[in-house]
């Protein structure tokens, strides 16, 4: 039967096999044959656990093993065996998914109260609880470690959003003053995680907010109507490697967007009122692709290359899966 | 199973000719020292009728020891930074023998904690990796050079505690106490040890506080042939460490946009937010054109064309941030997606 334990009982576990070796060290004489004492191997996972997984999906997840005594009458004991270094077999063992590397073999010389560290990649491949185990094997016993979650199938959420104030600065300019543009360039995709890969689509938004900053010595609230706002299509594209973890390629492809002219409305100044009219323009066509991103989530930001502006997009990846 | 409780059960398997309590000075009442290991009397001389007798099974149990709890006290600390370093050198090197692990952790107890987990043997060379949390908020790096990868999970038990670098320690039948010195700021009782009372070659020091009995530094050497071992613990920066630092490169996720009551599957990463929601779509923008205004941040536009999403845009001119809210119908709930990014915050000129 696998034992499970954490690393917290490392110094108590020494501590049984220093009484356990205590009587000899003390007065008993080494026997000319080793006399092998239990072996506690412990193994575990460094990394935080998975609660949910997504299937085709990749998490690397770190795992340690320590090793610590072998043979009681080793010259060296316990520093240094006398005999053969035994060898842990380390296996993962999944449910609803794959393990790269499947197994992996350790050398004990030299352990003694040393941990030893490694990366494992987790690929979730069937929806269902799954109970992912690292198994550390000597020819005493195995000792393992289990990390219980649900595997689901998600969908990816893609956001991106971009400060495009730098390129629409004429509607600044055509304000007078009395108003700041928050220009924002909004993208959103879904993308469904299939056998073959990730696809999806999503829109592009192109915003036009108004801050209205006011004058000097008087009340005025300003607005525009209709609000400048151009939409396009976006198509998400993902590669699912066998091994690695999987990327998300997201191209843009946005037609021009044209801006409807549109009109100033001020209110204020004693109940005065004006207006004036922002001329019609066009946003240009976005044709671009995105550097990759990782599948598994997370906010990063790329370069959107603009005309001749570089915007900083901050795009953020989550994966969903069943509310 | 307790990790602890397991622990002991496996004491329980040390039935082999047990040297007993030995101990050779009381620690008194240290939280964490067990009474046992304070009688005052001599450990057992080699070829003794005590120490000879291996033929009695006997059990060890933690209060047996000198120090059964080497964490003892650490979770009634507001902080602290602890470092665990184990070397093992043959005398002449360059072999399987020779290699070193070290453990350095920050740790807000019941809050955040990094561990820095550090290697070096002649079979892979050094590696280096760092894993953590703030909250809910995991983080993972694989290699110095790797990117700080984070991930939220509010149900995974926390990662502090079963990498607490204090219970890798060798453990301390008995110790002797030499005087009252000041470590790291700290007043502590400093003992010494020898490692004959573990049948090993070497000696020993620790050293204890005298408010609240934590492990403050611990020594250990070990002599073979031809291999030296060594253990070197220390805790400093007690209740020192001040608000949560995370290490270089790690973001801190975004926790200044409000989330629903009633919230599922929520994911806060750095600058996004995202969960579902059983409210309406449309509760959901007022909950935000509600909201917002109150923690800073001012709505400039709420673009509804599809009113099954909507996507409300706000500023925040202290912060120079916009932040950008969309709310969906989708698989029969509602989904929130909230992305911050900077905002220019001032005009430009046209180029």
């Amino acid at each position: 039967m696998p034992r499970m334990h954490s690393f917290r009982g490392l110094g108590l576990l020494a501590a049984a096999s220093m009484v356990a070796m205590a009587g000899w060290a003390a007065g008993a004489p080494p026997t000319a044959k080793a006399e092998r004492l239990s072996v506690p191997v412990l193994v575990g996972f460094f990394s935080p656990d998975l609660t949910e997984a997504c299937v085709n999906s990749i998490y690397p997840l770190e795992y340690y093993v320590s090793y610590h005594w072998e043979f009681k009458d080793d010259t060296l004991y316990p520093l240094a065996p006398l005999g053969p270094a035994p060898t842990i077999r380390l296996t993962f063992h999944t449910e609803r998914g794959t393990a790269s590397p499947q197994s992996r073999s350790i050398s004990t010389a030299g352990m003694y109260g040393k941990t030893v560290s490694g990366w494992m990649n987790y690929k979730a491949t069937k929806v269902g609880t799954e109970h992912l185990t690292i198994v550390g094997s000597t020819s005493d016993s195995d000792w393992k470690q289990e990390m219980t979650f649900e595997v689901k199938k998600c969908k990816e959420k893609v956001r991106g959003t971009a400060d495009m104030s730098s390129v629409t600065s004429q509607a600044d300019s055509m304000g007078g003053g009395l108003w700041q543009m928050v220009a924002s360039l909004d993208v959103e995709a879904t993308a469904d995680v299939g056998e073959d890969g990730v696809t999806g689509t999503g829109t592009a938004n192109f915003f036009m907010d108004e801050v209205f900053q006011g004058i000097a010595g008087g009340a005025m609230t300003c607005k525009m109507e209709p609000p400048w706002q151009g939409t396009g299509e976006v198509t998400v594209e993902g590669d699912v490697a066998a091994d690695q973890q999987a990327q998300l390629t997201l191209h843009l492809d946005v037609a021009s967007m044209p801006m409807a002219a549109t009109n100033i409305t001020c209110t204020g100044m004693g109940g005065l009122s004006g207006g004036f009219p922002l001329p019609a323009w066009a946003l240009d066509a976005l044709a671009m692709q995105l550097e990759p991103v990782p599948m598994s989530g997370g906010v990063t930001t790329v370069d959107l290359p603009f005309g001749q502006y570089v915007i900083p997009v901050t795009v953020s990846i989550v994966q969903r899966g069943a509310a | 199973m307790n990790a602890k409780l397991l622990s002991l059960i496996l004491l329980g398997w040390a039935v082999v000719g047990c040297s007993g309590s030995d101990g050779t000075t009381s620690p008194s009442s240290a939280p964490g020292v067990a009474e046992s290991a304070a009688t005052d009397t001599a450990p057992p001389e080699a070829g003794s009728p005590e120490a000879a007798d291996t033929t009695e099974p006997a059990t060890v149990a933690a209060a047996d020891l000198f120090l059964p709890d080497p964490a003892v006290g650490l979770d009634t600390l507001t902080s602290y930074h602890q470092e665990l370093v184990l070397t093992s050198a043959t005398t002449g090197g360059g072999s399987e023998l020779d290699f070193s692990n070290t453990f350095a952790s920050d740790v807000w107890p019941g809050n955040a904690a990094f561990v820095v987990f550090t290697a070096d043997d002649i079979e892979t060379g050094h590696t280096e990796s760092m894993n953590g949390e703030v909250g809910a908020a995991r983080y993972t790096r694989s290699t110095p050079e790797a990117a700080c990868a984070v991930t939220w999970n509010e149900t995974a038990p926390p990662m502090a505690g079963r990498l607490e670098p204090a219970d890798s320690l060798m453990p301390v039948f008995a110790a002797t106490e030499v005087g009252t010195e000041t470590i790291a700021g700290t007043s502590a009782r400093h003992f010494t040890f020898d490692a004959a009372a573990m049948g090993l070659t070497g000696s020993g020091e620790l050293w204890l506080a005298e408010q609240g009995g934590m492990l403050l530094q611990y020594s250990l050497d070990l002599v073979g042939d031809g291999v030296t071992q060594t253990y070197r613990y220390s805790l400093t920066q007690i209740d020192a460490l001040g608000n949560v630092v995370l290490p270089a490169g790690c973001e801190p996720v975004l926790d200044t946009i409000p989330v629903m009551d009633g919230a599922t599957s929520v994911q806060r990463l750095p600058g996004a937010l995202d969960y579902a929601t059983p409210a309406a779509v449309a509760d959901v923008s007022a909950f935000y054109q509600s909201a917002m205004p109150g923690i800073g941040w001012v709505l400039v536009g709420n673009h509804a064309t599809d009113p099954q999403r909507p996507t409300l845009i706000f500023t925040n001119e202290q912060l120079l941030q916009v932040a950008s809210i969309q709310i969906e119908s989708s698989d029969g709930s509602t989904w929130v997606s909230a992305i911050v990014r900077p905002w220019a915050g001032t005009a430009t000129t046209t180029p």
